[in-house]
C-alpha cells in the first residue's frame, strides 16, 4: 500500500453497497485493513437510509450495479450524483453490465468488472479522491 | 472438517462475530462497536445471508441475532445453528420476550440493549468457548 493511499483512506468512509455477504465481508476487511472507516449495505434501500442519516458523512459510494431494492445500484448512482454530487461513485458488475451503462454513468471511469483484485479497487478510490482534493483545491494563483 | 468444528483455543486468528440484525442503523452501530472492541465483524441483514455465510465454511466464533425479522426469524436461525454449527456460540436479542424454549438457544439479551452490555457478554460466551 503506497504512502498516499494509506493517507487517503485514514480520512475516507466507504459506503459499500453489496448483496453477496461473502464478497462483502472480505472486501469490507480488505478495506478497514487498509485504514478505510467501511459501511455495509446490503441493499439499495439500506444504502439510502444510510446516505440519509443525518450524522453520517459518506466520501465514495462503492456499489454493485445490480444491487437488490427498490432501485437497483445504477439508480442509486444516478440519486447520488444529483442529490449528493461529493459522494465519488465506483460502480462493480459484470462486463456485460459495464458495457450497457458505461456510457451514461461513467463516461470517464467505467465500473469495476467482477470479480476485481482488491488492489485495483484501493487505486481506484486512491484516484476518485485524489481527483476530488485537487478539485477542491483553490487554483495557486487565486486573488 | 468445517472450521466452526475445529478447536477454537488453539488458533490465533481474531474472533469473528456474526451480527443479524434487519435494521441497517442499528447494524452498522453495534458492527462498529464490535469492530472497536477488536472484533472482526460480518454483517447480515437477514437470517439466510447469515446461514450462506456459515454455510461457506468462513469461521464465526458467535451469531449475534436480532430475534424479529422479516423472512427466517431469529429463533429459527439459532434452531438451525444449534444443529448445523454446535460450536458457534449464539446470542439472541429482541423488543419482545423471549419465546418459550429460546434459553436453550443461547443468551438473551433484552432491546433496548447498552453496547458495554452486549459487548461484555460477548466477551464471556467467547472466552468460556475458549476455555473448553
Amino acid at each position: 500500500m503506497t504512502a498516499e493511499a494509506s493517507q487517503v483512506a485514514d480520512r475516507t468512509t466507504v459506503l459499500f453497497l453489496e448483496p453477496d455477504i461473502i464478497v462483502r465481508s472480505e472486501v469490507g476487511d480488505f478495506l478497514r485493513d487498509c485504514g478505510f472507516m467501511v459501511i455495509e449495505a446490503a441493499d439499495s434501500d439500506e444504502a439510502m437510509q444510510i446516505l440519509s442519516a443525518a450524522d453520517t458523512t459518506i466520501d465514495i459510494l462503492l456499489a454493485d450495479a445490480t444491487a437488490p431494492g427498490t432501485i437497483d445500484g445504477f439508480g442509486l448512482a444516478r440519486w447520488v450524483r444529483a442529490d449528493k454530487p461529493g459522494i465519488a461513485v465506483i460502480l462493480t458488475g459484470t462486463p456485460a453490465h459495464a458495457a450497457k451503462e458505461a456510457g451514461e454513468l461513467c463516461a470517464d471511469d467505467a465500473p469495476l468488472t467482477k470479480p476485481y483484485e482488491p488492489q485495483l479497487l484501493l487505486d481506484r478510490i486512491t484516484r476518485h479522491m485524489a481527483a476530488r482534493d485537487r478539485a477542491k483545491k483553490p487554483p495557486e494563483n487565486a486573488a | 472438517m468445517t472450521q466452526d468444528t475445529a478447536p477454537v483455543g488453539a488458533q490465533e486468528r481474531p474472533r469473528r462475530i456474526l451480527i443479524v440484525e434487519d435494521e441497517v442503523l442499528v447494524r452498522t452501530v453495534i458492527a462498529e462497536a464490535a469492530r472497536d472492541a477488536g472484533y472482526r465483524v460480518t454483517e447480515a441483514g437477514s437470517a439466510q445471508a447469515a446461514l450462506d455465510f456459515l454455510a461457506s465454511g468462513k469461521a464465526v466464533d458467535l451469531v449475534f441475532t436480532d430475534i424479529n425479522m422479516p423472512g427466517m426469524d431469529g429463533v429459527t436461525l439459532a434452531r438451525r445453528i444449534k444443529a448445523d454449527h454446535p460450536r458457534v456460540k449464539v446470542i439472541l436479542t429482541s423488543g419482545q420476550a423471549l419465546p418459550a424454549g429460546g434459553r436453550r438457544l443461547g443468551i438473551f439479551i433484552a432491546k433496548p440493549y447498552s453496547i458495554a452490555d452486549v459487548l461484555a457478554k460477548v466477551g464471556r460466551a467467547i472466552d468460556a468457548d475458549a476455555g473448553e
